[in-house]
């Protein structure tokens, strides 16, 4: 058991799950305030499709990212433009496949928080002339914070946990896709039981801090005054 | 002040729609520099005309704030809410949690487009005359229902509005509290030369703040006359009616009797058994009467059933046009009481303003029983 063992998958695994976390702030909270405000008449069809990843399979989640960053599909024709042949088994492949699996539990939260602040405090800034745009970054954001803040954490959180997904689009290639539950499953192949025990304790604890914050903030948010 | 204020301008609402069973038709006129009143029983449409005029609902017709035109179906005009000169309090004040109170006002004051220090709407004017000095580092959260009424009047003033919408605004405070600001709204409207609704179905309110009344009924609209006109004009037999006349006492609970199932007050000196028991003793707690559960003598009545007798004196003999009936207003130290009694009985007991009476309350309730 040496650094140079233990810490590649685990800074590998903080850079795969921050440039996720962005991203997926970036995305999952125009979906979520959507999803809060839209009358569309299909908005839980498309509710459920964000939410498919929590039932589906990894792997055959996996399988179908794999096809599409693949040489063959559109993920490869972005990645001639940037002279490599796929995007599968890359850093920018783990991104977009962490993305799409860890959506529904940036959305989720995101959504809720967006529902709870409701339609009222909207309409108040309205008649104090604060522009939609406006108002969404100085009542709705500021309001809804605590599920800003529990989406960004679970999105993190779930991003470092996964396995199944990054099997079968990262492959295991070691410093570049090899992430930290990659990592667990190789050194318990090898029987390496020591370096296994610290980086699965690591992220047990890691995990439960991850939990005990998420349910104390989404408490404050249910005690919080409208 | 400098040429930058607009010069005063009337709202002309022309609106009609349905929300629900109710068919809504608004047509009157504001004007400028005046407060008008839509009175009415709930359930009339006050508040659908008012958030009409916000921009917050859809009718269709036309509505305009002097030459700016804010909905025109014809032309295809529709101003959003935000753009709108407008300042509006809902009835369940809507404050924003994460910021403090003068963080609440702050946030109307920067998107007024008003230069800071407008003398007709100042900052350290309005809360004063809102008692929210000592509460501006507070967070919504812990205000009570008046200070958050308060609060929302405020804010809604220091967005400057050329047409300011209150909604029930005061209906959380006390009588006195609301006889304090209700003059200065009106007196600062007329200054300031901005519009004002005030939505209401406190005819004692109303009388305190209008210029002119907007009666509704039904979803209907149709014109706003001077107060003393229109009071005239309310058919008393119908509209009237429906507001069940009554007045609110306040009184201190003296003891509870849970074996009676009564509480003890005191009011002005006197006592008053009233049934519930659920306020604690020491606390201040609001009557509600009806005029037609009090009747009136001139000696004090012996062996009957009514419990609760005020001694009083008698303010003003008031005759119901169009009906039997008379209101007479009856004074305990500072607070009023009124009682409809039939016209032939107040002319046989010769109540005169200033003359001693009995008043007694056949039914006395918890206000928000």
């Amino acid at each position: 058991m040496s650094a140079e063992t233990l810490w590649p998958p685990i800074r590998l695994t903080l850079e795969l799950a921050g440039v996720t976390t962005v991203f997926l702030l970036l995305l999952g909270t125009p979906i979520a305030w959507w999803l809060a405000r839209t009358r569309f008449r299909f908005k839980e069809a498309v509710a459920a499709l964000v939410a498919l990843p929590l039932v589906l399979p990894p792997t055959v989640l996996g399988f179908y990212l794999l096809i599409a960053l693949g040489p063959d599909g559109p993920g490869g024709s972005v990645a001639r433009l940037f002279g490599e042949r796929s995007l599968a088994f890359s850093f920018p492949g783990l991104v977009i496949g962490s993305i799409i699996y860890s959506l529904p539990f940036t959305v989720q939260p995101i959504r809720s928080a967006f529902e709870a602040v409701g339609e009222r405090p909207l309409e108040a800034a309205a008649t104090l002339r604060a522009s939609p745009w406006d108002a969404f970054w100085t009542v709705a954001v500021p309001l809804a914070r605590p599920g800003l803040i529990a989406g960004a954490v679970l999105g993190f959180a779930h991003t470092v946990g996964e396995f199944g997904v990054i099997l079968m689009i990262g492959g295991n290639i070691p410093g570049a896709t090899r992430v930290l539950s990659i990592a667990i499953y190789d050194h318990v192949e090898l029987m390496e039981w020591g370096t296994a025990h610290v980086l699965s304790g690591s992220l047990l604890a890691f995990s439960f801090v991850v939990v005990a914050l998420t349910l104390s903030l989404q408490k404050k948010m249910g005690g919080r005054d409208r | 002040m400098t040429g930058s204020r607009a010069a005063p301008r009337a709202l002309d609402v022309g609106l009609r729609g349905t929300l629900g069973e109710l068919r809504i038709e608004a047509a009157f006129e504001a004007r400028p520099g005046e407060t008008t009143a839509i009175f009415g029983p709930s359930g009339s449409g006050k508040t659908t005309v008012l958030r009409a005029v916000a921009g917050l609902t859809r009718l269709s017709g036309r509505l305009a704030l002097g030459p700016a035109t804010w909905q025109d179906d014809r032309r295809g005009v529709f101003v959003p809410a935000y753009r709108r000169r407008i300042g509006f309090a809902f009835q369940e004040p809507v404050l924003f949690g994460h910021l403090t109170v003068e963080g609440n006002l702050r946030y109307a004051e920067r998107r007024s487009g008003e230069p800071e220090g407008d003398p007709s709407v100042s900052f350290v004017e309005v809360v004063e005359r809102l008692e929210l000095g000592q509460h501006l580092e507070r967070v919504p959260r812990g205000l009570s229902g008046g200070e958050r009424q308060r609060v929302s009047v405020a804010r809604a003033l220091l967005a400057r509005p050329a047409a300011l919408l209150l909604d029930e605004p005061l209906s959380g405070l006390h009588r006195t509290a609301r006889a304090a600001i209700l003059p200065w709204l009106r007196t600062m409207g007329e200054a300031s030369g901005m519009v004002i609704l005030y939505v209401s179905h406190d005819l004692g309110e109303v009388v305190d703040v209008a210029h002119r009344i907007a009666p509704i009924s039904g979803g209907s609209v149709t014109g706003a006359a001077p107060v003393a006109e229109a009071l005239d004009r309310l058919p008393a037999g119908e509209l009237l009616s429906r507001f069940e006349a009554g007045s609110v006492l306040t009184a201190t609970v003296r003891a509870r009797l849970p074996a009676l199932g009564l509480s003890e007050l005191d009011l002005a000196g006197q006592r008053l058994r009233v049934p519930g028991t659920e306020r604690p003793a020491g606390t201040e707690a609001r009557l509600r009467v009806r005029a037609r559960d009090v009747a009136l003598a001139t000696q004090a009545p012996t062996a009957i059933s009514i419990r609760n007798v005020l001694r009083g004196s008698v303010i003003e003999v008031r005759d119901l046009p169009e009906t039997p009936f008379a209101e007479v207003a009856v004074g305990f130290a500072d607070q009023r009481l009124v009682a409809r009694i039939t016209r032939d009985a107040a002319a046989e007991l010769g109540l005169e303003p200033g003359g001693a009476v009995f008043a007694l309350l056949k039914t006395v309730s918890f206000d928000d029983a």
